[in-house]
């Protein structure tokens, strides 16, 4: 089977530490550098305080204990003392600014991908599957948060302690401090052969989990299919070998990961016991004093716990880096059709639409979908498209409602480009029903609402009249306040474009765009609906892409499509006169009519 | 409490690995405990004594030791991490396996926001709890109890004096630990709800960019986002107060222990060396006592996500197939409804009108159907009963004179080829799409069915035919070509009924008068339900039945009908009158 696996794209690749990315990150940092010096301090003092610690304690056994000094011996317990109250407020502070500055960025970054996704243009979500969009606002930002959350503050706190520690070894005792280091060189050289491999792990465990969340998202989405087509096993089946492959890559990861930390604490050791050795003799020599080896050994114990951390958040950056470049490719994807420079307020319309050599492709690679599609539209007419699947019918109303830019030619209202108002302004004035009618989970007021929420009880209630949506609510008995679900089965599929259509009627829309509007809708509430818009939309525009052809034939203008081009264009009657293309078409309804009608008199 | 025990009975197939890890933890835990001790023997017998033999014989001890901690430390992690790693996939299996056997009505309440978020973030919390979590918790516990028997052991007066504080640090851990629990609680909520409000804007941006309203839909994510915000400061803000204070405590026995015991030392009522191995021993207790702080976090948050992932676990499929169900090898399609009456599971019975009342009639074998009716009159649900995709609240449904609820319900379900309203096709080719329901088809049985749905000649214009990826809604496919790929996908299944669901709504006149010229073939043998709107589409029909407001009002043949003055012909004049004016 040559399913497409969810692993195979290579987007989720491990990238190395790339200081573009990190100076962008550092960006949103930017609002809160009053707070993060504050924390920076704050941490500092900390760290300070605490490196001072052994040094006391090494006073303390020379200067107290073997001395039999008790002056210095509570000196030394009060200013221990007063150091943990610091240390306890320090904690206090950071742990609670570090907290709101993450959580803050964390609310920042989600919010500008989520608003920038809205100014996206179709073209962007055109094949991207949800799902994958989805694990960049939730996911990814959260790996940015942890790493300002966590990594930040471990970054200065364990640079400044590891410095320190390194800096009171040298200079306490730089030849001792040089011996216990006589294992480092080994340990680098083993973790820099190990690294590479253990982030390629962490790659390819990353990877499979989003294949899992992939498969899994689709399985939620086609579940009716699933269930239909009984292929609930084939799907197990599928889904176990993800399952497996991240369990496989998740556990090779933490086999290579798992041999670092040992490690090192046995490279500790051996550095310990050399300094003991040497410090022993020194001792009875009487060269060294038995506090400065305490000390000695107590600072050299701390050395290693910042080493391990660091390289904690070393690969806290590496994940971090690999979800900025997937935010930033989306922050950085320009909305392609968006308000030019000089836009203009579109003033209301009166619906003069016209097309004039409009030319269109989905992709540069691609072949055109239009090829000099020409005409014009008085206000006021009702046009109708006609032609047959995939001509091009859907591309036109989608290029009048700017959702797409032409890439040739020119689609003006009122004889005003398209492109030179504010898409606001001009979507705001145009509705149109979709082929697929989607429904918010919320109640039907709600969806009804949706486009114009400042309408009165009335107006909504007269909207629900003229589609016959009013006949849906009223066996229900908590009526326009009863929950719908997006997928859900309350509503049927016809009726779900009823009120799809009831919410594009409320938002009284100046040009009316019906895509298959009523493709699930039985004819007698059709022909409702069709009556209650010749008042409704008295003087305004509409454009009808239909199959039927009691749909089709009162229309003002009826434009053929085929193969992207208009290949006829004109009333009812000229057309048939004409007898192209549409004759062919009506004949071909009527035939099947006849059919039916004979089927009736036999 | 329950929940644990629940969560515990995922670890039982792993025992031996969770088991080796507990013995590694408890050897490494007693050498965490003897060096301290060693560290005293080196001070106090050699260098004191200068016994250089000693100190040699001593410190080579120490790292052999810690080699064998490392190598024991690697197995640890290793084992506890794959326990970890085995819980994981058990639940995503079954919670994978439950999804796909949940039924319809499942699906009609269920968010995909709320099930992605359970599936991924509620059951990585239980997996850091049971690898990790849970191990550093018993870590902790041992080396806690440990290092106070040997301060004991060593210096009982300064350890006791100095371990004051330890209720202290107690009583904050059982307050931050009652505090954090709802914390987390309401987060895995907001954050499955934020993910449900994502999961909708993506999904409907094409209403959101027609109606402009991208700045409403900004304002509720801001919502959303804002309360999540706000829910991660209250549980911040328990951390800020509890962790900080936990190390002052902490810290305040350090600060003792050194005090005091400079104190004895100094009067010589302890040795140098007991003191430097107590220096030791305090991080055997501070450390775990801080940890634990993380750790009771770890474990609320497992706490509050594994109900999350246990209820849809337990929620009862209320479809399920019988044990010994009927095989449907030699099904033949014969149909038949006898006063079947249907509500959904949450209408109330009494206030509302059923979908379905009492509905009757026989189908015979090879018969065309076709349902007519208003929008919202019970077509499709009359289908979704003949599949079980809901069960019918009264009366019966039988194929072949057998109840459709003593059937082996996979064979059942693909015994009925159904072409839905809303097409769903998969990110998958063109090729596996339309084998979806039946993978080992050949190339030549695809190629047919493609045929008979009109959709091959589009295929083959496609830059790699059949091998084209088409996306998660099937975009690049128009609405009518989506359409025809479902029903390529019906027609390869071979049932013995097959079921159109307004499968032609979004194709042209002409199209759809081919597909159903090709369709007559198909439909040979077969029984076959065409739902549809325009009667074109229902030329073939042996018989039509009438549905209205759920009661089924007429049936009977073109020619029967059309001589009663009911809905049919109604239906009738209205479209005749559309097409010969």
């Amino acid at each position: 089977m040559s399913q497409v696996e969810w692993d195979d794209d290579s987007e989720i690749e491990e990238k190395p530490f790339n200081l573009v990315y990190m100076k962008r990150l550092l960006g949103y940092l930017k609002p809160y550098r009053k707070t993060l010096i504050f924390i920076i301090g704050v941490v500092l003092i900390n760290m300070i305080l605490s490196l001072a610690e052994p040094l006391l304690l090494g006073y303390l056994i020379d200067e107290g204990i073997t001395k039999g000094d008790f002056t210095a011996i509570h000196l030394f317990g009060i200013t221990l003392l007063g150091i943990k109250l610091i240390g306890w407020a320090c904690g206090w502070a950071h742990t609670k600014y570090i907290n709101f500055t993450g959580q803050r960025i964390l609310y920042d970054l989600r919010q500008q991908l989520f608003n920038h996704l809205q100014k996206l243009s179709f073209r962007f979500f055109d094949g991207r599957p949800a799902g994958k969009i989805m694990s960049r606002i939730t996911n990814d930002t959260n790996a940015i948060g942890e790493l300002i959350n966590g990594g930040l503050i471990t970054t200065v706190m364990e640079v400044t302690h590891l410095v320190g520690i390194v800096a009171i070894l040298l200079w306490m005792d730089w030849k001792l401090a040089l011996l216990s280091f006589i294992m480092m060189p080994l340990l680098y050289l083993i973790v820099n052969r190990l690294r590479p491999r253990i982030e390629g792990a962490w790659t390819r465990s990353r990877k499979t989990m989003s294949a899992i969340n992939g498969h899994l998202n689709e399985t939620i989405q086609g579940i009716r299919v699933v269930q239909a087509f009984s292929r609930q096993h084939k799907n197990s089946a599928r889904f176990e070998g993800i399952n497996f492959r991240n369990k496989q890559a998740f556990m090779r990861a933490i086999m290579l990961e798992s041999t670092v930390y040992p490690l090192v604490e046995l490279v500790g050791m051996i550095g310990t016991c050399i300094v003991i050795w040497f410090g022993a003799k020194q001792v009875m020599d009487g060269a060294l004093t038995i506090g400065f080896v305490m000390a000695f050994i107590n600072y050299l114990w701390r050395f290693w716990g910042p080493l391990s951390a660091l390289s904690k958040v070393y690969s806290q950056v590496l994940s971090a880096m690999a979800s900025a470049e997937r935010i930033f490719e989306i922050l950085d994807t320009d909305a392609e059709v968006t308000d030019a420079a000089d836009a203009r307020r579109m003033p209301a319309i009166r619906g003069e639409v016209a097309f004039e050599n409009v030319s269109f492709r989905y992709e540069e690679s691609k072949p055109d979908v239009l090829h000099n599609v020409s005409f014009k539209v008085r206000p006021g007419q009702r046009v109708a498209l006609v032609g047959p699947t995939g001509a091009g019918k859907s591309t036109i109303v989608n290029l009048l409602m700017r959702f797409y830019d032409a890439t040739g030619g020119k689609v003006t209202i009122d004889g005003l480009d398209v492109k030179e108002v504010t898409l606001e302004s001009l979507r705001r004035q145009m509705g149109i029903v979709l082929q697929d009618s989607f429904i918010f989970s919320g109640t039907i007021e709600q969806n009804l609402r949706y486009g114009n929420d400042g309408a009165t009880r009335e107006q909504m209630v007269q909207a629900a009249e003229s589609v016959r949506l009013d006949r849906v609510v009223a066996p229900m008995s908590d009526g326009y306040e009863t929950e719908v679900e997006e997928r859900g089965s309350k509503l049927s599929v016809g009726q779900r474009q009823l009120l799809a259509f009831g919410r594009v009627l409320l938002s009284d829309p100046r040009v009316l765009i019906l895509d298959e509007a009523t493709s699930s809708v039985d004819t007698e509430t059709e022909q409702h609906i069709q009556e209650a818009l010749e008042t409704l939309l008295n003087g305004r525009t509409a454009f009808i892409i239909a199959h039927r052809l009691s749909t089709v034939r009162d229309a003002d203008l009826i434009l053929v499509v085929q193969d992207g081009r208009i290949a006829e264009q004109g009333s009812h009657n000229e057309l048939m006169k004409h007898g192209g293309l549409y004759a062919k078409l009506v004949n071909t309804q009527l035939n099947m009519q006849e059919a039916v009608l004979s089927q009736v008199q036999a | 409490m329950r929940v644990l025990l629940r969560v515990l009975a995922y670890v039982k197939p792993s025992a031996k690995w969770a088991a080796a890890a507990i013995v590694i933890m408890v050897f490494a835990t007693i050498f965490d405990l003897v060096a301290p001790w060693i560290l005293r023997e080196i001070f106090d017998e050699g260098i004191s004594k200068g016994n250089v033999s000693v100190i040699l014989w001593l410190t080579l001890l120490l790292i052999g030791v810690q080699a064998l901690k490392s190598a024991g430390m690697f197995l640890q992690g290793y084992a506890q991490e794959l326990v970890g790693q085995n819980v994981v996939f058990k639940l995503r299996e079954q919670m994978y396996a439950q999804l796909q056997r949940l039924s319809f009505s499942y699906f009609d309440k269920a968010q995909t926001g709320q099930l992605m978020s359970r599936m991924t973030g509620d059951i990585d919390a239980v997996k850091n709890f049971v690898g990790f979590g849970a191990m550093g918790l018993l870590t902790g516990l041992l080396t806690f109890v440990g290092t106070m028997i040997f301060m004991l052991w060593m210096h009982w007066q300064v350890t006791l004096i100095s371990t004051v504080t330890i209720p202290l640090i107690l009583l904050v851990l059982w307050w931050f630990s009652n505090k954090v629990g709802p914390a987390w609680s309401s987060i895995r909520e907001q954050t499955g709800r934020l993910t449900t409000t994502l999961q909708e804007n993506i999904a409907g941006i094409r209403v959101v960019k027609s109606f402009a309203t991208e700045e409403v839909e900004q304002q509720k994510f801001a919502e959303r986002n804002k309360q999540n915000f706000e829910t991660n400061m209250d549980r911040a803000k328990l951390e800020a107060k509890a962790f900080p204070l936990m190390g002052l405590f902490g810290g305040l026995t350090f600060v003792l222990m050194i005090w005091l015991g400079a104190v004895y030392v100094a009067r010589g009522e302890m040795t140098l060396g007991t003191f430097m191995a107590f220096q030791w021993y305090t991080w055997g207790i501070i450390w775990p006592l801080n940890m634990l702080g993380w750790q009771i976090n770890i474990m609320q948050q497992a706490i509050k996500a594994a109900p999350r992932v246990f209820e849809v676990l337990d929620t009862p499929c209320d479809i399920v197939s019988p044990e010994s169900g009927v095989t449907t090898d030699n099904m033949r399609g014969q149909v038949s409804f006898r006063h079947v009456s249907f509500y959904f599971s949450d209408q109330d019975q009494v206030k509302d009108n059923p979908i379905l009342s009492d509905i009757s009639f026989e189908v015979k074998q090879g018969e065309v159907i076709a349902v007519l009716g208003a929008t919202g009159s019970g077509k499709s649900s009359l289908i979704a009963l003949l599949s079980r995709f809901y069960e019918v609240t009264d009366g019966q449904v039988l194929i072949d004179g057998i109840d459709v609820r003593e059937y082996e319900l996979d064979g059942l379900r693909r015994s009925v080829g159904i072409v839905p309203q809303e097409t769903f096709l998969f990110s998958a080719s063109i090729r596996d799409n339309i084998a979806y329901g039946y993978p080992d088809a050949t190339m030549e049985q695809i190629e047919h069915a493609a045929k008979k749905a009109q959709i091959h000649d589009f295929i083959i214009t496609m830059p790699h035919d059949y091998d084209t990826l088409i996306g998660e809604r099937g975009v690049g496919l128009s609405g009518g070509q989506r359409q025809r790929v479902a029903l390529a996908r019906a027609i390869l299944m071979n049932p013995p009924i097959l079921v159109l669901d307004e499968a032609t709504a979004s194709v042209d006149t002409a199209t759809e008068s081919a597909i159903h010229e090709a369709l007559l073939e198909v439909m040979k043998g077969r029984t076959t339900f065409i739902i549809a709107q325009r009667l074109s589409s229902i030329q073939h029909a042996d018989r039509i039945l009438v549905l209205e407001q759920g009661s089924l009002i007429e049936q009977g043949t073109h020619k029967e009908l059309s001589e009663r003055n009911g809905f049919f012909r109604q239906l009738f004049e209205r479209q005749k009158l559309a097409a010969g004016r």
